[in-house]
């Protein structure tokens, strides 16, 4: 018969043991949220089908001018996507050097929102000759919009500690003098991360 | 023996030691009274300086919502969003304490890599960035801020699992979430979505009903998100400590807000969500098992450790019955539920939905029966779309209409001013625009921005977006060394703007060198 004394020890020894083991562990943590690759991703996939479609097919240099103001890149997904993330989709699309150097020799020019001209000026030295306000008028709008689903699963715990969100983001290009849509693109992907949300 | 005895003293040790980790800091309760107080810019500056910013912290989250509420509460929108961010971040981390359940029964709470707070705490601090989104009227942020708010509480009901690892859940019933998801979708134009968050709304509380069709037909062009007293305290009770119980700090009531726009007769808005109630219905309780079964175990090792000690004639036996009481003892040392908790969570939640008239004019909000809760907002010309304001009310009467400050709110005083610093009434940050302003009323000519910014920096004040970014101090006004500014129809607005602060004294060289010439 084990003496009751070195019971003690060993689940004393045990009890130190997996304590101490326990808070050396690692988090091993998980997110669904929007990344910067997913910026990456997004801008990406919506160049080449900008760069592709028949909204710049066909036009050259001296086709007539097309202004394009950067309008919104509007959060309808259930994911609070910073603001910068929103607008990251967007410049990297209409400030990418492929994309910029398509627009340079098919005669488009990208303004900025009159909101964000407000700042620009803000800041501007008067008659720098960089006032964004003596720019000619805009022609189109481009707008970002995102959206996503929502899944989420038990697999171990009580309560769900499987979650899954696809998300959707949508660019469009619109006339502003007639409402008409002239360019749209889609992409998607899939995000998944395992662990109890609450805790 | 003696490496039994060594072991129990390092165990006793360990768990006694881990024991004390947890608790209430006391700037807590200086940023408690701040708050109380109307003193927001205090409570975030307090809270800003005491905040862990390192991620493996374990009051990471709670220090990064003590800057949320307190920055909100302060209308200091660019601290707010970078808190709502930061907070936003964490809470949607899944399985931050995974595999630390083992080392929580041992050691304690504090054995979780980062405290994520209950539920109701998680929950009003998604509620919280909603608020800073509509304030800044992001509509889709504060939507899905507020949707985000119900699904955790969603997680905590789930009530079965179905066929492989699906889950059905029950819906949430944190009302403000509801309606400010259902506000976020009105402005976005998604009726559906819209439609169903209302009807959830009317039916977790009838008496909503009123505030739900006015959202539904769009009344008003304003609207207020108010909070107002102290959420619940987290305490010990129970054997060893072992049960986490809350304890109202500011008492439930129904009390409506009376919303009254430039001295017309007011209009009544029920308390859409008590935190008291959710503290009391939802708090967490996963660990709450463990710790009763710590206490239990740990008075049963003690009272047979004793009694085995006190009959036994063999010294080994009596010896290990002394271990098991030491180990007993310890258990129990360690079964107390972990206090900490994110004070600034406020004690009840209104939402108004007003018209306010185009043109300059005031809003008064007060709670029916609370006299203190009391404040008066100027309101500037709208710009004709619809705007939502955050307001704290204070516990003490804050009642003042007049801008006397002229700030990047509102912007100029009916009369050209020069920087407080140098005598004026502006604490604006310097541009060229302003520059001009500044000459109408006596800035010599030769003075120019970079010099205005250089006397900044020579007074030691930090500005706003300007070098550094985000100032951690209290405003200048209230004898501080940071200049920002809060948002129109904030309680931190008011409170700097709106009445007479003690002139300034300057002592850097540029600051005299420019009062020398406008003499």
């Amino acid at each position: 018969m084990v003496p009751p004394r070195r019971v003690i020890s060993i689940a004393l020894v045990g009890a130190l043991a997996g304590g101490l083991s326990a808070c050396k562990s690692t988090p091993g943590t998980g997110t669904t949220r929007f990344s910067v690759s997913d910026v990456e991703f997004s801008a990406g996939s919506l160049k080449t089908e900008l760069l592709a479609s028949a909204f710049l097919d066909g036009r050259t240099r001296e086709s007539e001018p097309f202004v394009i103001m950067a309008g919104d890149a509007v959060n309808l997904s259930a994911e609070r996507l910073p603001e910068s993330d929103r607008w990251g989709v967007v410049s990297m699309i209409l400030y990418d050097p492929e994309v910029r150097a398509a627009f340079d020799a098919k005669n488009v020019h990208v303004h900025l929102t009159p909101e964000k001209r407000k700042l620009f000026r803000r800041y501007v030295l008067p008659g720098s000759g960089l006032d964004p306000y003596d720019l000619p008028a805009d022609t189109h709008l481009f707008n970002v919009r995102f959206r996503s689903i929502q899944r989420a699963a038990a697999v171990k715990a009580d309560a769900a500690d499987v979650r899954k969100d696809v998300f959707v983001v949508e660019a469009e290009i619109t006339e502003l003098s007639s409402g008409r849509l002239v360019w749209s693109g889609e992409t998607s992907f899939a995000r998944a991360a395992r662990g109890l949300l609450l805790d | 023996m003696r490496c039994l005895m060594v072991l129990i003293s390092v165990l006793l040790g360990v768990m006694l030691g881990g024991g004390c980790a947890s608790g209430v800091r006391a700037s807590d309760d200086a940023i408690l009274r701040a708050v109380r107080n109307g003193d927001h810019g205090i409570a975030k500056s307090i809270a800003l300086r005491e905040r862990a910013a390192n991620l493996r912290d374990k009051r990471y989250l709670l220090d990064q919502e003590l800057v949320l509420w307190t920055a909100l509460a302060e209308g200091d929108m660019p601290v707010a969003t970078r808190a709502a961010d930061d907070t936003y971040d964490f809470l949607r981390l899944q399985g931050v304490n995974a595999g630390t359940e083992g080392a929580r029964f041992f050691v304690g709470d504090q054995a979780a890599r980062t405290w994520k707070g209950e539920p109701f705490e998680q929950a009003a601090a998604l509620a919280a960035i909603a608020a800073v989104d509509g304030v800044k009227g992001d509509w889709g942020n504060m939507r899905a801020s507020a949707l985000s708010a119900t699904f955790q509480l969603r997680e905590l009901a789930v009530v079965e699992a179905e066929g492989e690892g699906e889950v059905r859940f029950v819906a949430s019933d944190f009302e403000i979430a509801h309606a400010l998801a259902a506000l976020g979708a009105r402005e976005l134009g998604l009726r559906e979505e819209m439609e169903e968050a209302l009807r959830d709304l009317a039916a977790i509380n009838p008496e909503l009903g009123g505030l739900a069709g006015m959202i539904r037909s769009g009344a008003g062009n304003t609207a207020f998100i108010v909070d107002y007293g102290s959420g619940p305290e987290r305490i010990a009770s129970g054997e060893d400590g072992s049960v986490a119980a809350y304890r109202e700090r500011t008492p439930s009531d129904s009390a409506e807000l009376v919303v009254t726009v430039n001295g017309r007769a007011g209009v009544g808005f029920p308390v859409v969500t008590d935190y008291n109630r959710l503290a009391f219905d939802l708090k967490w309780t996963s660990l709450e098992a463990q710790r009763r079964a710590k206490s239990a175990i740990g008075t049963g090792l003690v009272y047979g450790g004793i009694g085995v000690a006190a009959i036994s004639d063999d010294s080994g036996a009596q010896l290990a019955g002394l271990g098991a009481a030491l180990a007993g003892l310890a258990l129990k040392a360690t079964a107390a539920a972990d206090t900490r908790q994110c004070v600034a969570v406020p004690q009840r939640t209104y939402l108004a939905l007003v018209d306010v008239p185009h043109g300059a004019g005031f809003v008064k909000l007060g709670i029916n029966g609370h006299p203190d809760a009391l404040i008066e907002l100027p309101m500037p010309a709208d710009a004709g779309v619809f705007t939502l304001h955050y307001v704290r009310l204070p516990t003490r009467p804050n009642a003042r209409t007049s801008v006397v400050y002229a700030n990047d709110a509102w912007g100029s005083l009916e009369q050209p001013t020069l920087p407080w610093v140098l005598g004026g009434r502006c604490v604006r940050v310097p541009t060229y625009d302003l520059v001009r302003e500044y000459r109408q009323a006596g800035l010599p000519e030769w003075v120019t921005r970079s010099d205005l910014l250089a006397m900044y920096e020579e007074e030691g004040i930090a500005i706003s977006g300007i070098g550094a970014g985000v100032p951690n101090g209290v405003h200048i006004l209230e004898g501080g060394d940071a200049l920002y500014t809060p948002v129109v129809g904030s309680a931190g607005f008011v409170r700097l703007f709106c009445r007479q602060q003690p002139s300034y004294v300057p002592s850097g060289e540029m600051a005299i060198r420019i009062l020398e010439d406008v003499r």
